[in-house]
């Protein structure tokens, strides 16, 4: 049975800035799509300081370092072949995505990426802005906004340019 | 205007007319070359086949191929008594999967003006350095794919655990898939020094295949560790090898009855490192599903262009392919030493380093335009 995948472009692909980047060895196990927790069409990855993709640490509700979203189906074998994922790196773009917490986002909510869990294990998707760090000031990245309502745990976004956000501790 | 400055003009008129892109012929023009390009030694070790996506197999999840490869069932013989008959075998052949990606250029990009001001038919040169320059990469990946083979027999043989080969701690490793030349073992400290290969460096790494019902065939080595040959002494190669060498250097296909294949691609194949390998049908595949192609596009008065290939490779029998290492420090994937990134491909964004210093102003005599 195949599946349906995670992220759907409502932009034409070919206008976006697409950039190949090789994996980070300690992630690199999770581009084998029966791994515990596989790499997600859709989910946001970071560049590390080797200039590889990495899930960046969640600090407090969020992560605060710049990501982007992966392009290609879990499982690709040419993902699998070369240990090398395709990321939209630049420029405005809207999708649908299933990589997020749907929880109080509505239409308009500015979104960050963060943990999430939207099957079995945790990808790095879209969530509402939080409030608090939870007693930590953390720094985050509004990376989108919702263009429309969730719906069946997919959410459409408008990808804006990183902006930066002071998140308050309470 | 040199022939050159007209393929320039010539290429932006092209690029221009509404039947679309051609490539022009190269008329000349004169220009000094950086380095030396090579065809893929990968090649070399497994000749290519071209293959259609009618012979692959799709995911029902995503839009890419694989290659379904058989590999060769077991099976043995046995003694019987004459009323005594033999064991069954429901039988079975492992397969492999061999995925393919792409290995592209990247994506030149000129205004049509500044094009003009190169004498030199710059656009062809790219074209033809770029077929070579996907060649590299795919050298890289193929040896990358080639050193996992090593190193998945060694941690086999070392109880399933990445064990250390380097030269304080040699004896006690379980040498299965690599092992080091004398001198490097004889090195009082772990570190990348390359030593050059010994006669009896040779007869151990062709041990290393033969020992397990396979036969080795071919070597791949570097030029500089090459080159160590023609130091052998008299006793190593005869009197008559010694004072032909001393002409007309090593002038023949084999050594030691083996071929070998020498590539000057030190920066991906560090020197140090020397392979051997099976016939390839006891090694793997090497499959092109789509050839070099080449496409360019031209926006108002700026032009792009960009080649790439489909490739797939698959190294099915891991125990078909052995390693010598020629310095005495540990590259064993987690238990590496100091400096090994000195014998490990340089990164990819690396390929293509240049050895001309123009840019930083070295050139002689060197004069200020005035």
């Amino acid at each position: 049975m195949s599946s349906a995948g995670n992220f759907r472009l409502v932009e034409p692909y070919m206008e976006l800035h697409r950039r190949v980047f090789e994996v980070a060895s300690g992630l690199q196990a999770s581009l084998d799509p029966y791994d515990t927790n596989p790499v997600s069409d859709g989910e946001w990855l970071s560049l590390d300081s080797s200039y590889n993709l990495a899930r960046a640490a969640d600090s407090h509700g969020t992560i605060t370092v710049q990501s982007f979203p992966v392009l290609d189906l879990k499982g690709q074998y040419d993902v699998q072949a070369s240990k090398r994922l395709t990321v939209a790196m630049g420029g405005f773009f809207e999708a649908d995505t299933r990589i997020c917490t749907t929880t109080s986002i509505v239409l308009g909510s500015p979104l960050v990426v963060a943990d999430v869990s939207p099957d079995a294990g945790t990808n790095k998707g879209l969530i509402l802005l939080p409030a608090n760090g939870g007693g930590t000031a953390v720094v985050g990245w509004i990376v989108g906004y919702c263009t429309k309502a969730p719906a069946d745990g997919w959410i459409r976004f408008a990808r804006v340019d990183p902006q930066r956000v002071a998140i308050p501790a309470s | 205007m040199t022939p050159a400055s007209v393929i320039n003009n010539l290429f932006t008129q092209k690029v221009s007319s509404v039947d679309g892109r051609e490539k022009l012929a190269a008329a000349g023009g004169t220009y000094i070359r950086d380095r030396l390009r090579e065809v893929s030694f990968i090649d070399k070790i497994i000749p290519v086949q071209n293959v259609t996506p009618a012979e692959c197999q799709v995911s029902v999840n995503h839009d890419t191929f694989v290659m379904i490869i058989e590999v060769e069932p077991q099976s043995r013989g046995m003694v019987l008594t004459f009323r005594g008959q033999p064991t069954a075998r429901l039988i079975r052949a492992p397969r492999a999967e061999v995925p393919f990606f792409t290995i592209s250029s990247e994506k030149y990009e000129k205004n049509e003006q500044e094009l003009m001001a190169y004498r030199m038919a710059i656009t062809k040169i790219i074209e033809d350095n770029s077929v070579k320059d996907l060649q590299e990469v795919k050298d890289r990946e193929g040896l990358r794919h080639i050193e996992s083979c090593v190193q998945a027999l060694q941690k086999e043989a070392n109880s399933g655990s990445y064990t250390a080969l380097k030269a304080s701690t040699y004896a006690s490793t379980v040498k299965y898939s690599v092992i080091k030349g004398q001198s490097a073992q004889a090195a009082a400290t772990d570190d990348f020094t390359i030593y050059p290969v010994l006669k009896p460096d040779f007869v151990e790494l062709l041990n290393l295949i033969d020992s397990r019902r396979l036969k080795t065939d071919r070597i791949l080595i570097t030029e500089p560790d090459w080159n160590n040959i023609m130091s052998w002494t008299l006793s190593d190669l005869g009197d008559k090898m010694a004072s032909e060498i001393v002409v007309d250097g090593y002038k023949y296909n084999t050594v030691l009855g083996k071929k070998y294949i020498r590539t000057i691609k030190t920066d991906i194949l560090r020197r140090g490192n020397i392979y051997s390998f099976t016939e390839p049908e006891f090694f793997g595949v090497n499959y092109v599903l789509n050839n070099v192609k080449f496409f360019i596009d031209k926006k108002a008065n700026w032009i792009s262009f960009q080649s790439w290939m489909d490739v797939g490779m698959g190294f099915i029998n891991v125990a078909s392919c052995a390693k010598l290492e020629l310095y005495s420090g540990s590259v064993t994937p987690t238990a590496t030493d100091t400096g090994y990134a000195a014998a490990q491909p340089v990164a990819e964004t690396a390929l293509g380093a240049v050895n001309n210093r123009v840019d930083q102003g070295f050139k002689f005599p060197s004069i200020s335009q005035f």
